[in-house]
């Protein structure tokens, strides 16, 4: 008897010890080597920072070049990255950079200030059209490199957000000897200074990229402070939901951005799959009237509207439930998001947006369509051709259509769609913008941004203007807030839009990835990463 | 046989020639101006000015026609407007990838498709030949979509025999060529059989049987490749349709072919790729039908020596 236990006992403890040796993936330290595919939904334009500002460009582009400087993607705060140190004068308009020693792009030449001086300018040059132009330079009048390793930066007024626009990879250095060489075709041969190197490009349906084995310079909120782990980084466009589900399962794809909510949601119990959320930043999916075409101008029209769009059912339908109901142009996780205005967005009230509607002089026709002056509410809703976007706004389109609007739907993919609604041919539309810090507001808003930014609702006021200016000059935190809080307070009472949708992106991996990450704009980040066996 | 011959080459090369001029007629039919068009960036008068200046546009129209139709034969039809690459560089990408998967699954139509056609006729209005007109009938109404997304299911998940998507082997042309060669093997089988039983009727196959020839022989040397002519033609014609049309199997496997290229070209509004893909298209299709002309050569006896 007591035999017979101690030989259990026995047993078990060294069965016990013995997995401890057996179950590397469980412990284990990062292994080198290995491949990810990474399956977007839809592709991406250039990878060239200065000339694109489409989501998935910035995303891929964060894996070929390093920012000047990072924010930590737990509390926000900025960090050094390529640039090792900052100043700001006490007058807020010139910015000293001093950059890291021994950087390296990946044909090998130095980045020196030269170098990054290079880079800037080439977003401010007015030829290369660059998208991000408006969005994040402000004022910037100068910039020098007084010795190698130093950059000057002058502005003409102080910019508060211009320490979030160094953060961007908008702002990254390039090289300008790849630049030189390529010319114009630079987008399809980027050379940054990043944990990796593209190797093959081919357009709109992959990017291969390979370790950069002499990357030494990771931003120290990486844990791996040398090469990446990784030996290949692709990532493909599958457009088909269905395919790209099929090929994680099977394993040919080990990392997956955006499938289906209802997918998520299912293989996040399936322990051979793993999740990853992050609230995005910035401003938030929203519907866009073009104020500055009839009948969109009248403020009455648009809070009508904001009262007939029911945003809970959006979530529920199209995003199943994954993400969360905007209330004001900012999402939660934004600093300066003002929670106390919550209550005050325009709820979901069909009957007092017929109401609004009919006290504007609108009444219904014969066929249930409003009509005022002879002329029907009859207006075209722009889309893109992404299957989600296009639910969305069918879903738009009916609950429309129940308060006497006739919206008509027209989808175009998304190169084009942005061009026409930054040009305004638009009726209504919907737009979301990733992005930091509150500035992003100045952006959607600013009568400036007509154009040549993205205020694509057209929306022209001069006591928003002046909040938004005056927000941007002010250095003080607390006073910087407050200010922000008063646009937000504007913006949803003049609704030029109606935010609906808080984007929580999701993420799906196998289970073998290891130490991936979302940075603290929900863009991936694969430095770290690691395949477990 | 020469003279069907050259007259084949003259017809085709006119052929080309229409298609060049349609092609190149579309830049000005679609409504309003081309460069706002293409242009739909915030474009400035000035970038305005030199799109239209580099395409040309403001000269008169025989003068443009001219100068696409000199450049097209040198190899130079535009760069993308989207990505600035040349249009002849991002067609070239591609167009090996829809070859291999065109004529995979033209492979898969005749042997699935003309098999089951030379049986049906031969074992007419038997359980067969019931049987597989009906499937034929099937094979012509799914849907491409639905029928890859289900192979995918079945035969990559589920049994894991094959790869779910991509183009990095063989392999990966199995699905998407099953999935595209429904519809051509659905039409082969049909033409088959009934282009089959047309022959099985005629003298000379009584005469063949009446010499005590073998069924086999009978059916497959002598009826078979009389049969064929018709079907020939047809399969020209679908291979034409299997190099341009292939979109919707494109998406479905991800497969980087011109289908996907020129539908989202169009989407984009990206004109000279558009020009140049269906000119590409058209060539193809052109340079296919002839090589049937020549194919009918050796088939058709009559033509030889006519």
């Amino acid at each position: 008897m007591k035999a017979s236990r101690i030989l259990v006992t026995f047993l078990a403890v060294s069965v016990v010890a013995l997995s401890m040796f057996v179950s590397p993936s469980v412990i284990g330290a990062p292994q080198r080597g290995g491949r990810v595919v990474v399956a977007l939904n839809a592709g991406w334009d250039l990878l060239d920072p200065a000339a694109t500002a489409f989501t998935f460009s910035r995303e891929i582009m964060g894996n070929i070049y390093d920012p000047l400087l990072i924010k930590d993607p737990e509390t926000g705060e900025v960090k050094p990255s390529l640039a090792t140190q900052w100043t700001i004068s006490q007058d807020g308009r010139t910015i000293i950079l001093k950059l890291r020693q021994g950087v390296k792009f990946h044909d090998g030449t130095p980045l020196t200030a030269e170098a990054v001086v290079f880079s800037i300018n080439r977003i401010r040059d007015p030829a290369l059209r660059s998208p991000m132009a408006a969005t994040i330079l402000g004022p910037v009048e100068r910039v020098e490199s007084p010795d190698q390793f130093t950059v000057q930066i002058s502005l003409r007024a102080p910019f508060a957000p211009f320490l979030d626009s160094l953060t961007e990879i908008s702002l990254a250095p390039v090289s300008p000897a790849a630049v030189q060489k390529y010319g114009k075709d630079f987008g399809q041969h980027p050379v940054g200074t990043g944990p990796f190197m593209v190797t093959e490009i081919v357009p709109n349906q992959r990017v291969v990229m390979v370790r950069n084995p002499d990357y030494r310079w990771a931003p120290k909120i990486f844990k791996n402070g040398g090469p990446a782990y990784l030996e290949e980084l692709v990532y493909t466009v599958v457009p088909e939901d269905a395919t790209r589900i099929a090929q994680l399962v099977r394993g040919e794809v080990q990392v997956l951005y955006n499938a289906p909510p209802r997918e998520v949601n299912r293989l996040q119990r399936n322990p051979n799959f793993r999740a990853y959320f992050k609230d995005q930043a910035g401003f938030p999916r929203s519907i866009i009237m073009n104020t500055s075409k009839w009948p969109f101008d009248d403020v009455r029209v648009r809070i009508a509207i904001a009262h007939a769009i029911n945003k809970g059912e959006i979530l529920k339908t199209v995003y199943e439930g994954i993400g969360g109901v905007a209330s004001l142009p900012l999402s939660p996780v934004t600093w300066g998001y003002a929670k106390s205005l919550e209550q005050t967005a325009y709820p979901y009230n069909p009957d007092r947006a017929r109401q609004l509607l009919a006290e504007a002089g609108w009444r219904p026709g014969s066929d249930g369509i409003l009509v005022k002056d002879g002329r029907p509410f009859r207006v075209r809703l722009w889309t893109t051709t992404v299957a989600q976007q296009l639910l969305d706004a069918q879903l738009q389109q009916s609950e429309l259509k129940a308060v006497g609007i006739d919206a008509q739907i027209n989808a175009i993919e998304q190169a084009p769609y942005l061009a026409a609604i930054r040009k305004g041919d638009h009726d209504l539309g919907g737009m979301l913008f990733v992005s930091a810090d509150p500035d992003v507001l100045f952006t959607i808003s600013h009568s400036s941004q007509i154009g040549a930014g993205w205020n694509t609702a057209f929306y022209k006021n001069a006591e928003l203007d002046r909040l938004l200016e005056e927000a941007r000059v002010t250095t003080d935190p607390a006073k910087r807030k407050e200010l922000y809080v008063r646009v937000e307070e504007h913006l949803n009472k003049n609704v030029p839009y109606i935010p609906y949708y808080v984007i929580k992106r999701a993420f799906l991996s196998t289970a073998k990835v290891q130490g991936f990450l979302l940075d603290v704009r929900a863009f991936e980040v694969f430095h770290d990463v690691w395949l477990s066996h | 046989m020469l003279a069907f011959l050259e007259r084949r080459v003259l017809l085709s090369l006119l052929t080309v020639l229409g298609v060049s001029v349609g092609v190149f007629a579309m830049i000005h039919l679609v409504p309003g101006d081309p460069v706002t068009v293409m242009l739909s960036e915030f474009a400035s008068p000035a970038d305005q000015q030199a799109l239209r200046e580099e395409l040309g546009l403001n000269q008169p129209l025989y003068v443009q026609y001219w100068r696409y139709l000199s450049s097209a034969i040198r190899g130079d039809l535009g760069r993308s407007v989207r990505s600035n690459r040349p249009v002849v560089a991002e067609i070239a990408l591609r167009f090996p990838h829809t070859l291999r998967l065109a004529l995979t699954a033209l492979v898969i139509a005749v042997t699935i498709g003309g098999t089951v056609g030379v049986i049906s006729a031969v074992r007419r209005n038997t359980v067969f030949d019931h049987v597989a007109m009906v499937t034929v009938l099937a094979g012509l109404s799914i849907p491409s979509f639905w029928l890859g997304l289900m192979l995918i299911i079945v035969f990559a998940l589920r049994l894991e025999w094959v790869p779910v998507a991509g183009y990095e082997g063989w392999q990966y042309l199995i699905l998407p060529g099953l999935t595209l060669a429904a519809a051509p093997a659905a039409v082969l089988a049909r033409l088959t059989r009934s282009s089959m039983l047309e022959v099985l009727t005629q003298d000379f196959v009584r005469t063949a049987q009446a010499k005590g020839l073998h069924h086999t022989t009978v059916v497959l040397k002598h009826a078979l490749k009389n049969s064929l002519i018709p079907v020939v033609t047809v399969l020209g014609l679908q291979l034409g349709y299997l190099l341009g049309g292939a979109v919707i199997t494109e998406s479905v496997f991800a497969y980087p072919g011109v289908g996907r290229l020129v539908v989202d070209a169009i989407l984009a509004r990206d004109f000279p790729v558009v020009q140049g893909t269906v000119l590409a298209i058209a060539l193809g299709f052109v340079f296919l039908n002839l090589l049937v002309d020549v194919l009918y050569v050796y088939l058709d006896p009559r033509v030889r020596f006519a």
